[in-house]
């Protein structure tokens, strides 16, 4: 050994030394520090019963029939502090048909992925018996006996992602998701030529596919991500055929095609200055949908639509604050839809008189948005807020139309606002947004000519100026506090305020569309009594009104819902902790229909809905680890909508009922354990 | 000039045993300064100096991510709550207080929002959130710990059984609306409002998750895409024309039920120009049951090349 060498060598063990010397004392605030760090996992087992079949309670949990259930839940996680690696496996309602599980395992900052599995239910609220026979499947014939029926589809998802970072700055993530869905849903066919209404289930067996990966580059002030973004849509049923002996029926029904589509973009951002910033999306989407046609067309031109789309983003923005008091924003938008389905005649033509030509209607959009904002900082916490948005939509149409169109509709809105958003006991907002929509003069609809392909010259029916497309003047007031009278009292107010006046006709006589209206009031209350007594309460009242006049009748739909809520949190003694939250919603339904003449109109009746809701919590703690929860869940839900009622479907022993009221009892029962 | 060989002996041994000193020193520094943390904030407090005052928020501030240190992105391999609060050195000197000594509480509702999500963004500003700065909620001063818990593992907006009701602290309406009879099923947490909004920005409105209203329902509702043989105009522009998402007392979801909704748009010739009855046969049967879709059944679009009329209205 040389003399370099050795000096070296006594050196790096002056090193060693010295951090031996360290190492204890870091070991040692690791023990301290380790079961702060060590995340809480938990199990919950048990079991719950419901005291009754229903239809809106159980709807998606799951909760739907009498009897009881496994009540299984979970949350496992680890960390290890020297990699930094993160695990967590989550289970939710696992005894229950609205399970989900997923695991996420990564190593922070360096590369991560999931796993998910999750079960979305639905079951029909409504009781339906039938002698059809079939149901769920895609041949329907009509039976003699009557049966009840079971309506449900269940989603089954599974998701799993992945993303990684490297060499700093770049990073790469991928997300897929698998969707099956199968089931039936109530469904129906008019009768040919006027007569009854026939009662079908759908059937539903499809998978949707997304893949959406993506490739993300961070450099202090620069920002991108560009990525591809892929769906599918499968459908094993094509059509639905049905025969009830009748003459004439509409069978079969095409169901769903399948479709795909795939989209590019690149979006980022860049931060010129502190206070100011850039952003931008690029964006262009294909999408197709070359099914197979589940009969011959006309001619036989084609097997599938050959439809396709192709839709073309474009948006930049950017925000700054040029003086300390002073921001400004300003955004960009463009997307045009281009559908570029090739036109054919489907259905012959139908001679004169006619509002449709039998071709197909391939439909176009263009959107074109803008907007600019600029706030200034006031004393006392103020803020005024200015604001100017444009948004103008082109659409493309047919000569031959049910519908009356205008190429082009625009609409510009105005805000002003105040807002206090810096105060320890009182901040909100006072808004005022109006907006004004037009657009280009209607085209004239004519019917169609003897002749295909004449010019038209017979006027069709001019009168409604379409809801998406009527001028409409727009008022908006919007006003939120929250106040803070004393420390242990927070209040909430809210009140929104939208009137829409439409000119709805276009032949001076008042029909069309004319008012939409909707009023939300909100209070909120909370209250600490101390750090173991919580209590809240809240109210909303939501008014939606629309009024729409056709020849025959002035016509006005008006929804008020009343709801409020209260609830507690406790923690009576150290082992013990409890809670309550009780909800009630009241919403009345009213429909009028006003003759202008001396006409009688039968009355609709109107619709009351009321749901009560209940829910209890208690949980004794054994020790630091385990304990049992006790839930008690009390719902309440009845309608006298007449939606169902009265109604006859056929064949004649077929009912669909809305069975009001529902009550539901549920207790559930669990013991759960944490751990470390 | 110059010494004898001994002088020189002599002389290199001093200096070598100087030189031993020197790097002995430099090395016991630097091994004092790597327990100090990096250089920036060597001299700023940490949790292990915070949670003598503030226990609680440093013990859950230490069960999130932010407290891993071996991820350099992290406070923790920055310099712990200094990243944050700023240097707290004066504050512990003069013995805490809310403020004292310059330190920063970017949860305090006297701080503003630009300021405190400009600490947020500082590691946040990509991804998901690229599109914050032009969003209504970053316009409308929504501060990120307006909705988020920083120091707590389980941030409730982020739990999906608890994130509704963060959004609901603003949104009132939609609070009443999922307790409407027909839904998503939203209470039950199957449906969450991040599945269709992102609340930290995107180009599409209403803060949707892709970049116009339908793209985003077909994540779910693909079937209603098509292209279709027949298509019906507001379904290819728009689902919000006639469905209002967030729950009403109208079936499926619909704004207004039929026959009015339908006849906001169809010119009134035909059966189109019917009063709404009980009647529950031919072109009376518009209001109960399903109301015009008992006969327009396939209203979304049908692909049946049929070349009868009924499929152009939507009838099979």
């Amino acid at each position: 050994m040389n003399s370099n060498s050795s000096f070296e060598f006594r050196l790096t063990a002056i090193a060693v030394a010295l951090l031996g010397i360290t190492g204890p004392v870091q070991a040692a605030e690791g023990d301290a520090l380790k079961s702060m760090i060590t995340p809480d996992s938990s199990v919950d087992v048990g079991g719950g019963y419901v005291d009754s079949d229903n239809g809106y309670f159980g709807e998606y949990n799951g909760l739907n029939e009498k009897g009881g259930y496994l009540l299984l839940d979970g949350d496992i996680k680890t960390r290890d502090d020297l990699t930094g690696t993160w695990m967590r496996l989550r289970g939710r309602n696992l005894g229950l048909d609205s399970r989900e599980l997923r695991w996420d395992h990564n190593r922070q900052g360096n590369w991560g992925y999931y796993l998910e599995y999750n079960e979305i239910p639905r079951f029909e609220p409504l009781d339906v018996t039938s002698s059809v026979l079939g149901i769920g499947s895609t041949n329907l014939t009509s039976g003699t006996v009557t049966v009840p029926v079971d309506i449900e589809t269940k989603r089954k998802r599974f998701s799993l992602g992945f993303d990684k970072m490297f060499a700093s700055n770049w990073d790469f993530k991928v997300d897929f998701r698998n969707e099956t869905k199968k089931g039936e849903r109530i469904f129906g066919a008019g009768g040919f030529g006027g007569g009854g209404i026939n009662f079908l289930a759908e059937p539903i067996d499809s998978t949707i596919r997304l893949l959406d990966a993506t490739v993300g580059y961070n450099e202090g002030k620069l920002n991108l991500v560009g990525g591809i973004y892929g769906t599918e849509y499968r459908n094993d049923n094509d059509a639905l055929t049905w025969n009830f002996g009748q003459a004439g029926a509409l069978s079969p029904i095409a169901l769903p095609p399948d479709n795909q589509s795939y989209q590019l973009y690149v979006t980022g951002g860049y931060s010129f200055t502190p206070t100011t910033r850039g952003t931008f999306k690029v964006a262009y989407t294909k999408a197709e949908q070359n099914d197979n046609f589940i009969e011959p067309m006309l001619n036989n031109t084609r097997t599938d639509l050959g439809g396709k789309m192709e839709t073309t983003l474009v948006q930049a923005g950017i925000s700054a604050r040029p003086m300390p008091k002073l921001s400004l924003s300003g955004n960009f938008r463009y997307e045009e839809r281009d559908d570029k389905t090739p036109i054919e005649q489907y259905i012959p033509y139908p001679g004169a008189g006619q509002t449709w030509d039998g071709m197909n209607e391939p439909r176009d959009v263009k959107t074109t948005y803008g907007k600019v904002e600029a706030s200034y900082s006031l004393p006392m916490g103020f803020r005024a807020i200015g604001e100017i948005q444009y948004e103008q939509k082109d659409r493309n149409t047919y000569t031959f139309r049910s519908v009356s169109h205008r190429e082009k509709t625009d609409e510009t809105s105005y805000t002003a606002a105040v807002r206090r958003s810096i105060s320890e006991t009182v901040t909100g907002g006072l808004s005022y947004t109006y907006a004004d929509r037009n657009g280009s003069d209607f085209f004239t609809n004519f019917v169609t000519p003897a002749v295909q392909g004449a010019t038209p010259t017979v006027l069709g029916s001019n009168r409604y100026a379409p809801l998406t497309y009527a001028d409409r003047k727009r008022d908006k007031i919007r006003l939120s506090l929250n106040w803070m009278p004393v420390e242990p009292l927070s209040l909430q107010f809210y009140a929104d305020d939208i009137s829409d006046r439409y000119n709805g006709d276009r032949d001076g006589t008042g029909v069309g569309p004319r008012k939409g209206e909707q009023r939300v009031y909100a209070v909120d209350a909370a209250y600490s009594f101390n750090q173991k007594w919580q209590a809240t309460a809240w109210y909303n009242f939501n008014q939606y009104k629309w009024q729409n006049t056709i020849p025959a009748a002035a016509d006005t739909w008006k929804e008020d819902g009343d709801a409020f809520g209260i609830g507690f949190r406790g923690k009576p003694h150290e082992r013990v902790e409890v809670g309550a939250d009780y909800s009630y919603s009241d919403i009345q339904d009213e429909w009028t229909q006003q003759s202008p003449t001396a006409a009688v109109i039968v009355p609709l009746p109107t619709a009351t809905t009321r749901l009560t809701r209940l829910n209890l919590f208690g949980t004794y703690a054994f020790d630091k680890s385990s304990g049992v929860r006790l839930d008690y869940i009390y719902d309440r839900f009845s309608t006298d909508d007449p939606t169902w009622n009265s109604w006859v479907y056929s064949p004649a022993n077929t009912a669909v009922t809305q069975p009001s009221p529902q009550k539901v009892n549920f207790v559930g029962l669990r013991y759960f354990y944490k751990f470390r | 000039m110059g010494g004898s060989l001994a002088e020189g002996s002599v002389m290199n041994d001093v200096n070598r045993r100087g030189l031993r000193w020197v790097l002995l020193v430099v090395i016991l520094a630097w091994g004092i300064l790597l327990r100090a943390g990096p250089a920036g904030a060597q001299m700023a407090p940490g949790p292990e100096v915070c949670k003598n005052c503030h226990e609680e928020k440093v013990a859950s501030y230490l069960l999130t991510k932010h407290s891993m240190k071996v991820d350099a992105r992290t406070p923790a391999a920055r310099g712990g709550c200094s990243v944050c609060h700023g240097d707290g050195t004066e504050h512990v000197k003069a013995g805490g207080g809310r403020g004292v000594g310059g330190i920063k509480n970017p949860g305090s509702k006297t701080v503003p929002s630009e300021e405190k999500n400009a600490l947020c963004l500082t590691c946040h500003e990509g991804g998901k959130r690229m599109q914050w700065s032009l969003s209504l909620h970053a316009s409308r001063d929504t501060a990120c710990t307006s909705c988020h818990k920083v120091h707590d593992s389980h941030d409730p907006v982020r739990e999906k059984t608890t994130q509704a009701d963060v959004c609901f602290n603003c949104h009132k309406e939609q609070r009443a609306q999922i307790n409407r009879p027909y839904r998503h099923p939203i209470p039950e947490a199957k449906v969450v409002c991040s599945d269709c909004h992102n609340p930290h920005g995107s180009v599409g409105p209403k803060l949707m998750v892709r970049d116009n209203v339908n793209d985003t329902c077909y994540t779910c509702h693909m079937e209603k895409r098509g292209p279709f043989v027949r298509t019906h105009q507001p379904v290819q522009e728009d689902c919000s024309i006639c469905h209002q998402p967030h729950g009403t007392t109208n079936p499926n979801l619909l704004k207004v039920r039929p026959p009015f909704l339908c006849q906001s748009c169809h010119e009134p010739t035909s059966h189109r120009a019917n009063v709404a009855t009980l009647g529950t046969s031919g072109s009376s049967a518009n209001f109960l049951a399903r109301g015009c879709v008992n006969c327009h059944t396939q209203i979304h679009g049908t692909n049946n090349p049929d070349s009868a009329g009924t499929t152009r209205a939507f009838r099979r």
